[in-house]
């Protein structure tokens, strides 16, 4: 017998699934013990049906809320649907049964109903600390994924809501920070409890059978509002090509090729011919390379679509073995989630401009800019690791200018703030943190803009490592729009004047792909974050933007005129 | 005329077999079906489908991993 749902009630269980991963997730940034929880938001929060459908999830990370479902489906696979019971939480990293890359940590919990599997509800985190091979994980020189940390396959911290202690103990035998690891895992833990204590009153208030048949409906809507929106996109075959610049082992670029086919409510983001898999760690496995698809589609589309299995099942994602966009085992993976996925999606966008020109962008900075750095805490005595990410500059798109500095669209995450980088972390004090004039491309809609941090070196010694893109090719710019300006790394050594790159000064392959150079009390580091691209002809931005731009600091006079053609501008005699 | 199989998850075997199609890892179960004069093993019915109607027609016949 079919359950017959009115719309307002299916909206209300819609809302409540979604409200209840938003407070999942305000339950991780509350209670964990590290900044990329409290401040970065380096999360993701989902529940899912007993089958592994995605029912709900909230605005946190879209690359990992796009891997997530690979995460859950392999773990359903592995586990069998017969392995949970109640009270049980599976821990789950490897790359190669789903994870994004090693640092992100799913942690699913099945929720029971009067002894029936009806529900799993899970998130996934970037802990700070996972054993790699040196602190913070993101080796930017890493060969094989073993040196990325500590491999979980699904396995089982909690059985039958006791801990299971021998997979606590290997875990934080390997993490440099176990009392962290332990905080930030207890806050995913309880994360998942409240969630299931939100799915059981929601059970008690409407009843199973109105619940699973809502949840069905939800799905059915989500897919036939997104084939909707995908039908009004002009059939056809799109192409783009861009490249991942050097791996941190070999200088040389990595093509990524991009064939779009859309006809009718189908889509087929097919990338046969994208290069070899690299040596370094610039490789996205194959959840990756689909997670930055379906992000791209997110944002292409009507963001009043229920965020659900559904929205993801016209979409067919082609990614040879092998290759850098799905690598095979034993490659190494972590910058794939953080630098190479931006740039699928934006690769996505580019390979649409013409056919929907309303709705695309220019390309973003397209790198997390990963600095991570580790010692030992000299008031304390305690090892400390941290993973810094920065913002970028976004791609303009039809009337707005990109985001200035905001974390890059597979993030969806913050940066730490200055004051908690300072008071959590020995290493650093922060000279200086800026936007940079004209580091957006100039467009009709301009590029946003990238940033500028300075730090000094406060401790006698500090480990640091790197792992950012967009170095060497800049960001590209639209419909006529130019390029935004690229990134860098220098590092400046106590009592000299002059900003080396880490190549000059440490001999490293890279200028920005690099993993354990000890840098020393009164070294500084600068670090330029990419700018945006543009959108359409900078000669027919509204002359009152581009002087509000001279006058704000973000384009200069120089640029005002050369670029945008300005003749005069405010302040101007 | 395909059907659904499962291939066993070994802690021994380091590299897995893929989807002929999408390039997606096999955890355990998948749609093996005859294609293109091969055994090959696919996510799904509709994958099979898209190996004859997509890939074919553009890349020609895959060599069996």
């Amino acid at each position: 017998m079919s359950t017959v749902i009115d719309p307002v009630a299916l909206t209300v269980v819609d809302n409540y699934l979604t409200s209840c991963c938003r407070d999942m997730g305000v339950t991780m940034m509350t209670t964990a013990y590290s900044p990329i929880f409290n401040e970065s938001l380096d999360f993701s929060c989902v529940i899912f049906d007993p089958r592994g459908n995605m029912l709900a999830q909230a605005e946190f990370c879209p690359s990992q809320i796009g891997t997530i479902k690979f995460t859950v489906d392999w773990t359903i696979e592995e586990l069998g649907p017969d392995g949970f019971d109640e009270g049980d939480i599976v821990i789950h990293d490897d790359p190669y049964r789903g994870s994004g890359h090693v640092p992100e940590h799913m942690l699913l919990k099945p929720v029971f109903w009067e002894g029936a599997l009806v529900a799993f509800v899970a998130n996934v985190a970037h802990m700070s600390e996972v054993g790699a091979k040196t602190p913070g994980g993101l080796s930017g020189d890493a060969t094989e994924i073993y040196q990325e940390g500590l491999l979980l396959p699904p396995v089982k911290i909690k059985r039958r809501g006791e801990d299971v202690d021998d997979i606590w103990k290997i875990i934080l035998s390997n993490h440099r920070t176990p009392r962290v690891t332990l905080g930030d895992f207890r806050a995913m833990i309880g994360s998942l409890d409240m969630a299931e204590r939100r799915i059981h009153a929601l059970i008690a208030d409407y009843g199973l059978d109105f619940v699973q048949a809502a949840a069905d409906e939800l799905m059915a809507i989500a897919e036939r509002r997104m084939r909707a929106e995908i039908e009004a996109i002009p059939d056809g075959t799109y192409t783009f090509e861009d490249a991942i610049e050097d791996d941190g082992i070999t200088d040389r670029d990595y093509p990524m090729k991009l064939t779009l086919t859309v006809d009718g409510g189908e889509v087929i983001a097919d990338f046969t011919g994208s290069a070899p898999q690299a040596v370094g760690p610039v490789n996205a496995i194959y959840a990756v390379t689909a997670s930055a698809v379906y992000n791209a589609f997110l944002h292409l589309t009507d963001p009043t679509i229920p965020r659900n299995e559904g929205c993801y099942r016209p979409f067919t994602i082609i990614a040879p073995p092998g290759t850098i966009v799905n690598c095979s085992f034993p490659a190494p993976v972590a910058g794939g989630n953080t630098e190479t996925s931006p740039r699928l999606t934006d690769m996505i966008f580019g390979a649409l401009q013409h056919a929907i020109p309303d709705r695309i962008a220019a390309s973003c900075g397209g790198t997390s800019s990963p600095f991570l750095f580790g010692g030992i805490d000299p008031r304390t005595g305690e090892p400390y690791a941290h993973f810094h990410f920065e913002g970028v500059g976004w791609g303009g798109r039809r009337g707005l200018d990109g985001n200035s500095m905001v974390v890059t669209i597979n993030g969806n995450c913050r940066n730490t703030p200055v004051e908690v980088f300072e008071t959590r972390y020995p290493a650093f004090r922060i000279d200086s943190y800026r936007l940079v004039p004209d580091s957006g491309g100039p467009g009709e809609f301009r590029g946003g803009l990238g940033g500028e941090r300075i730090f000094t070196v406060t401790v006698p010694e500090v480990t640091v490592s790197a792992l950012l893109n967009r170095m060497k090719t800049e960001p590209w710019g639209v419909l006529g729009g130019g390029e935004g300006a690229v990134g860098g790394l220098w590092v400046r050594r106590a009592g000299t004047a002059e900003w080396r790159t880490f190549v000059e000064e440490f001999g490293t392959m890279s200028p920005s792909k690099f993993s354990g150079v000890t840098l020393r009390e009164g070294d500084q580091v600068r670090i330029l974050m990419p700018g945006g691209g543009g959108y359409g002809d900078p000669r027919l931005r509204d002359p009152e933007s581009v002087r509000r731009d001279v006058a704000e600091g973000f384009v200069s006079a120089d640029a005002a005129r050369a670029v945008y053609g300005l003749e005069s501008y405010a302040g101007e005699a | 005329m395909g059907e659904w199989r499962e291939t066993e998850i070994s802690y021994l075997k380091a590299n897995r077999a893929a989807c002929e199609l999408c390039g997606h890892p096999i955890a355990r179960r998948y749609w093996g079906a005859e294609a293109d004069g091969a055994e090959r093993m696919f996510c799904s019915p509709d994958h099979e489908r898209l190996y004859n109607d997509y890939w074919l027609p553009r890349y020609g016949r895959k060599a069996v991993t």
